[in-house]
C-alpha cells in the first residue's frame, strides 16, 4: 500500500521566517519543503478533476516566492498559503498553465506521468478501493472534503487543521465525522448500484 | 455555493446533530482520542454492541485505503521545488547529467585511441578582458575574443579550414529547464552538438594482460556507409 502522505515540521518558525522573508533561499526552500504536502492536498480538494496536483503546485511554488513580502507574521503564512492554493486551483479550468509544458517534461523524464500514476505497479486492490473513495470525496461540499483529506496526511490534527482553515477544533472534528458519514452513503449507493447493474446483466444472460 | 457554506454553518452549530458514536469512532481513528473516549468506548463496547468493534474496523480500513489514495495524489509533489531550485536527487553536476546520455561517446573514448590531433595546443590568455589565440587572419596572427560566442565561432571557421569542423547540427538537446525564480522564462541546461573529423593513420584499442595491466592494441576500425567507425 502508498505510503500515507506525513506531516514533517508544523510550526512555522518565526526566524526561520524572516529568514526566508529577507531572501535566503535556503530558508525559503525549507519553508516550501516543510509545507507543500499539505498544499498539495489542499490543491487536490478544490482542483478540477482535469487539472495535474503537480502542475497546480508548480505555481504556487511560483506565487510563494514572487510574493511572500506580502506576508508580515509568520501565524498569517499558512493561511496565505492555503488562499494562494485555492485561488490557482479554482482558476485552473479557466486560463493556459505556462509551467505544465516543464511539468509534463519533468514528469517524462521521471516516468510518473499521469497514465503511470493510474497504471503503475502501487496499483493494489486497497489503492483501487481508496480511489474509488477519493473519487466519491469530489461529490462531497467542499466545506467537508477538505478537512477530510487534510486529516488523510498522517500526523495533522484537527487543531492544525482548524489553525489552517480558521476553523475551531471541534468544528474540523465534526465536519471530518459528517463527511466520512456522507461519503460511506455515497460508497454504499454506488456499490448498491453496481449490484443492481450486475443483477440485471445476469437476468439478461439468463433469458438470452 | 454560498448555500453550502450556509448548510455547512448550520450542521456546525449542531443542526445536523452526530450520535456520539460516530465522533467517538472519528477520534479513535485519527488518533485524537483521549482516555476519557476509550473508557466510553470500552464501556459502549463492553454492553455487547459488538457492531461498534466492527464500525471501528471498518472506519480504520476506510481511512488507511483513503490515505493511500491521496498520498498516491500528491507525491509528485515531493518533486516539485521552488523555482530555480535543484530537484531532489539531481544535486550532481551537469556533466554528472549528462554522462548516462552521453555514455557512447565515453565508450568510444576509452575503446579506441589515436595517435594525432587528441590534444589540441591551449590558447593563451590576454591580459585585457579577452583570449588571445593563435589566427592567421588576425594582426600579428592572434584573435582577441571578447565572449564564448567569439571562441565558438572562431573554433568552427578555423576548424573547418583544417577540415576538422564538418558543421554544427541545429538540434540542440535539453539536459535540463527550471523556472527562474523571478517568474519570467526558464534557465536550460542543453548540449551544442558539433561534428568533427579526423585523419586518423595508428588506431589502438584499450586491452589488458593477464596480469590486469592495460596496455594499447594496434586495432583496425570498420568502415560504415554513414562514414561513423565502429570497432
Amino acid at each position: 500500500m502508498e505510503t500515507p502522505v506525513t506531516t514533517q515540521g508544523w510550526t512555522t518558525d518565526a526566524v526561520d521566517f524572516e529568514r526566508a522573508l529577507a531572501g535566503d533561499r535556503a530558508a525559503l526552500e525549507a519553508l516550501w519543503h516543510e509545507h507543500r504536502r499539505w498544499v498539495a492536498v489542499v490543491l487536490l480538494a478544490h482542483k478540477p478533476r482535469e487539472t495535474d496536483v503537480d502542475d497546480l503546485l508548480q505555481e504556487v511554488a511560483r506565487v510563494m516566492v514572487s510574493r511572500l513580502g506580502e506576508v508580515r507574521d509568520p501565524g498569517a503564512f499558512k493561511p496565505w498559503l492555503r488562499t494562494v492554493a485555492i485561488n490557482l486551483a479554482r482558476t485552473s479550468g479557466r486560463r493556459v498553465r505556462p509551467g505544465s509544458w516543464w511539468n509534463a517534461a519533468a514528469r517524462n523524464r521521471d516516468g510518473l506521468g499521469e497514465r503511470d500514476r493510474r497504471d503503475g505497479s502501487t496499483t493494489s486492490a486497497a489503492l483501487e478501493e481508496g480511489r474509488r473513495l477519493l473519487a466519491l470525496a469530489e461529490r462531497l461540499e467542499e466545506g467537508y472534503r477538505e478537512p477530510l483529506l487534510l486529516k488523510a496526511i498522517r500526523g495533522m490534527s484537527y487543531r492544525q487543521i482548524g489553525e489552517l482553515l480558521g476553523l475551531p477544533e471541534t468544528t474540523v472534528e465534526t465536519r471530518i465525522a459528517r463527511g466520512r458519514r456522507m461519503l460511506r452513503e455515497l460508497a454504499a449507493a454506488a456499490q448498491a448500484r453496481a449490484d443492481e447493474s450486475a443483477g440485471a446483466a445476469r437476468k439478461i444472460e439468463e433469458h438470452s | 455555493m454560498n448555500d453550502n457554506i450556509n448548510n455547512i454553518r448550520q450542521a456546525d452549530e449542531g443542526n445536523d446533530p452526530l450520535v456520539r458514536g460516530e465522533l467517538l469512532l472519528c477520534r479513535l481513528v485519527d488518533g485524537e482520542a483521549s482516555e476519557h473516549d476509550w473508557e466510553d468506548f470500552r464501556t459502549i463496547a463492553g454492553r455487547g454492541a459488538g457492531g461498534l468493534w466492527r464500525a471501528l474496523a471498518e472506519a480504520q480500513r476506510d481511512q488507511a485505503v483513503l490515505s493511500a489514495a491521496v498520498a498516491d495524489s500528491v507525491r509528485l509533489a515531493e518533486r516539485v521545488g521552488l523555482p530555480g531550485e535543484r530537484r531532489r536527487g539531481h544535486g550532481e553536476s551537469v556533466i554528472t547529467r549528462i554522462a548516462p546520455w552521453a555514455g557512447w561517446a565515453a565508450a568510444a573514448c576509452a575503446g579506441i585511441i589515436w595517435s594525432v590531433g587528441m590534444f589540441a595546443p591551449r590558447p593563451s590568455v590576454s591580459g585585457g578582458g579577452g583570449a588571445l589565440v593563435d589566427g592567421a587572419d588576425a594582426p600579428g596572427g592572434s584573435i582577441r575574443l571578447v565572449s564564448s560566442e567569439d571562441a565558438l565561432s572562431e573554433y568552427k571557421r578555423l576548424g573547418k579550414e583544417a577540415g576538422v569542423v564538418v558543421g554544427e547540427i541545429p538540434e540542440r538537446i535539453v539536459i535540463s529547464t527550471t523556472p527562474r525564480a523571478d517568474g519570467r522564462g526558464y534557465d536550460i541546461t542543453y548540449i551544442r552538438q558539433i561534428v568533427e573529423q579526423r585523419t586518423v593513420t595508428d588506431v589502438f584499442s584499450v586491452g589488458e594482460r593477464e596480469s590486469g595491466e592495460r596496455v594499447l592494441v594496434p586495432t583496425s576500425m570498420t568502415p560504415t556507409r554513414s562514414g561513423a567507425g565502429s570497432l
